[in-house]
């Protein structure tokens, strides 16, 4: 897979002054995203999430270190790195005083989207976020949920190879973030378009991300997939089965299976650790375990959440940093 | 120039939905015009029975256009003054800064929208007092050498004073946290030029063309000193760096 954002080293140092301690926001980070990819960030408050995109959508230039979006360098080509990307970042601010069919097909003709195409865009990211009927309405009346919407609409509407949301369900009820996501991961299918997304929401980052890192004190600390990561910290992934009758040759029978990576066994029945997608391997387990007789009361996952995950790679990370 | 003009028309329209910018501007510069040319008409229906009315008069028409004109200059301050601290202060200025606009584009695009307005009220300004006087002195026509020196100014100083502070504006208000300190400190820097309008409105009626071309070549080079200091240091980097 080619990658579409190649950061080496990226470093931001925010000068301090009188008031302010000098802060390393980013530190060194190397960072690589696919084509089609859907990438989370995830990390405490301050842990660097936000400079990280705005250094890679080029609003702030590293200290030191490089980066490539689409292969345009973001140092030498901002311009162009910028017109390749849509950012919505945290809880921005709209222009009031424009209607929500004028804000964006400003966005559009300043992303150079030909003006044939700006009306049929603007409506069809209108559509999307349900705020067709609205598009005569001043931005100064939009709610939180809604104006997140057109922020999100606004980033989407030049149909931008790489896209960087800020938290791009917070604010919204639960409807307004299902919509959201359902679109991100409608988008994402079509594998041109690749996301970064920093988000606290970690269900919503283990849903819509094929792959996430962690950053914590302006580094990455971990990255892979959701049970890539569990399995790196915890293990292969758990299932419980619970049969009516637990007996030795059932844990024999599962252990031999391909995929299998552990078996335990106790009167309920069996606890089985995966290594191999669980599309693949629990149907045959269920099979076989049928086959051979055993009556199956509940197949059900029991692992670690990506909570888990998290909470593990920051405490590890923070207990590190004291140590250095 | 299409960004530069996209960027402009947007600030233009957000500037006339602020209530606050209509009437301060647009209410001078409908009520000065008026008086003045009134003012002006009565002083030409008496200045033909009395001749040292008519010396006061020619001095007066340029003094009154130059002060119409500047009420235009005042609002592109305002105007300026709201163009990068607003957008901070509203939140709006990443989703700017985010899209493939250069620096120079954005930052022109901010002293147009300064300018635009601001030329619109100065010539309305200048036209309507005109207007009014020669309504007002009654079948009495107007002083020429005082009326083209109103003309002159307002034609040739109108644009480049409004443009000088329009980027003067900008760069002040990229600089500041709040639309609230842009607007005072920007103030601040209009008051030599209103000094100098006035003082040019008494003198220019005397100066040769020469010395005309002179302070035009003078105040074209001090804008496009402004505009290049203010497109290269407009700043985007540091402006983002200190949004919280």
């Amino acid at each position: 897979m080619a990658s579409v954002i190649e950061a080496k080293a990226l470093t931001r140092v925010y000068r301090g002054s009188r008031k302010r301690p000098t802060i390393r926001a980013v530190d060194r980070v190397d960072l690589q995203v696919g084509e089609g990819e859907v990438v989370a960030l995830l990390g405490p408050n301050g842990a660097g999430k936000t400079t990280m995109v705005r250094m890679l959508s080029c609003l702030l230039r590293p200290t030191e270190g490089t980066a490539a979006v689409c292969g345009q360098d973001i140092r030498e080509r901002p311009g162009a790195v910028r017109g390749l990307c849509g950012v919505s970042m945290e809880s921005p601010g709209l222009y009031e005083r424009l209607t929500a069919e004028r804000y964006l097909a400003f966005f559009a003709r300043m992303y150079g989207v030909p003006e044939g195409q700006t009306a049929d865009r603007v409506k069809s990211q209108l559509t999307a976020a349900g705020l067709w009927e609205r598009r005569g309405d001043l931005l100064g009346g939009f709610s939180k949920g809604m104006r997140q919407k057109m922020n999100i609409a606004r980033a989407l509407l030049h149909r931008p190879r790489v896209v960087f949301l800020d938290e791009p369900t917070s604010g919204l009820d639960v409807e307004a973030a299902s919509a959201v996501r359902q679109h991100i991961q409608e988008l994402s299918q079509d594998a041109e378009t690749t996301f970064l997304i920093c988000t606290h929401n970690l269900p919503e980052a283990e849903r819509l991300c094929h792959r996430i890192a962690v950053m914590n004190h302006g580094r990455i600390v971990a990255s892979g997939a959701p049970e890539e990561l569990k399995r790196r910290l915890f293990g292969g992934r758990g299932y419980r089965i619970r049969l009516r009758r637990s007996l030795p040759r059932y844990g024999d029978l599962v252990r031999a299976l391909a995929g299998v990576e552990q078996v335990e066994l106790d009167d309920s029945g069996l606890l089985v650790r995966i290594s191999a997608p669980e599309q693949e391997v629990n149907p045959v387990i269920a099979r076989r375990l049928v086959e051979a007789g055993a009556e199956i009361i509940s197949l059900a996952a029991e692992g670690h959440t990506l909570e888990d995950v998290y909470m593990r790679l920051v405490r590890d990370d923070a207990a590190a940093g004291s140590r250095r | 120039m299409r960004l530069v003009w996209l960027i402009a028309s947007k600030d233009i329209k957000e500037a006339f939905g602020r209530h606050a910018v209509v009437y301060r501007t647009l209410i001078p510069g409908v009520l000065l015009p008026v008086v003045y040319g009134v003012m002006t008409g009565l002083m030409v229906r008496d200045a033909t029975a009395n001749p040292r009315m008519a010396a006061h008069m020619a001095s007066q028409i340029p003094l009154f256009a130059a002060i119409v004109a500047l009420i235009g200059s005042f609002l592109a301050i305002m105007i300026a003054a709201d163009a990068v601290a607003g957008e901070k202060e509203r939140r709006t200025i990443e989703s700017l800064f985010a899209t493939p606009a250069s620096d120079l584009e954005i930052f022109a695009g901010k002293v147009l929208a300064a300018v635009v307005p601001a030329l619109a009220v100065g010539y309305g300004g200048g036209i309507l007092f005109l207007v009014v006087a020669r309504l007002c002195a009654g079948g009495h026509p107007l002083p020429l050498p005082a009326v083209l020196a109103a003309a002159k100014l307002i034609a040739m100083g109108v644009p480049l004073i409004t443009t000088m502070l329009a980027a003067l504006g900008v760069i002040v208000s990229a600089r500041c946290g709040s639309v609230q300190n842009a607007t005072q400190l920007s103030g601040l820097a209009t008051m030599p030029v209103v000094g100098g309008v006035v003082y040019l409105a008494f003198r220019v009626s005397a100066w040769s063309h020469w010395e005309l071309m002179v302070l035009l070549v003078a105040l074209v080079a001090l804008c496009v000193v402004f505009l290049l200091i203010g497109a290269k240091t407009l700043g985007r980097e540091e402006i983002i760096a200190r949004l919280e």
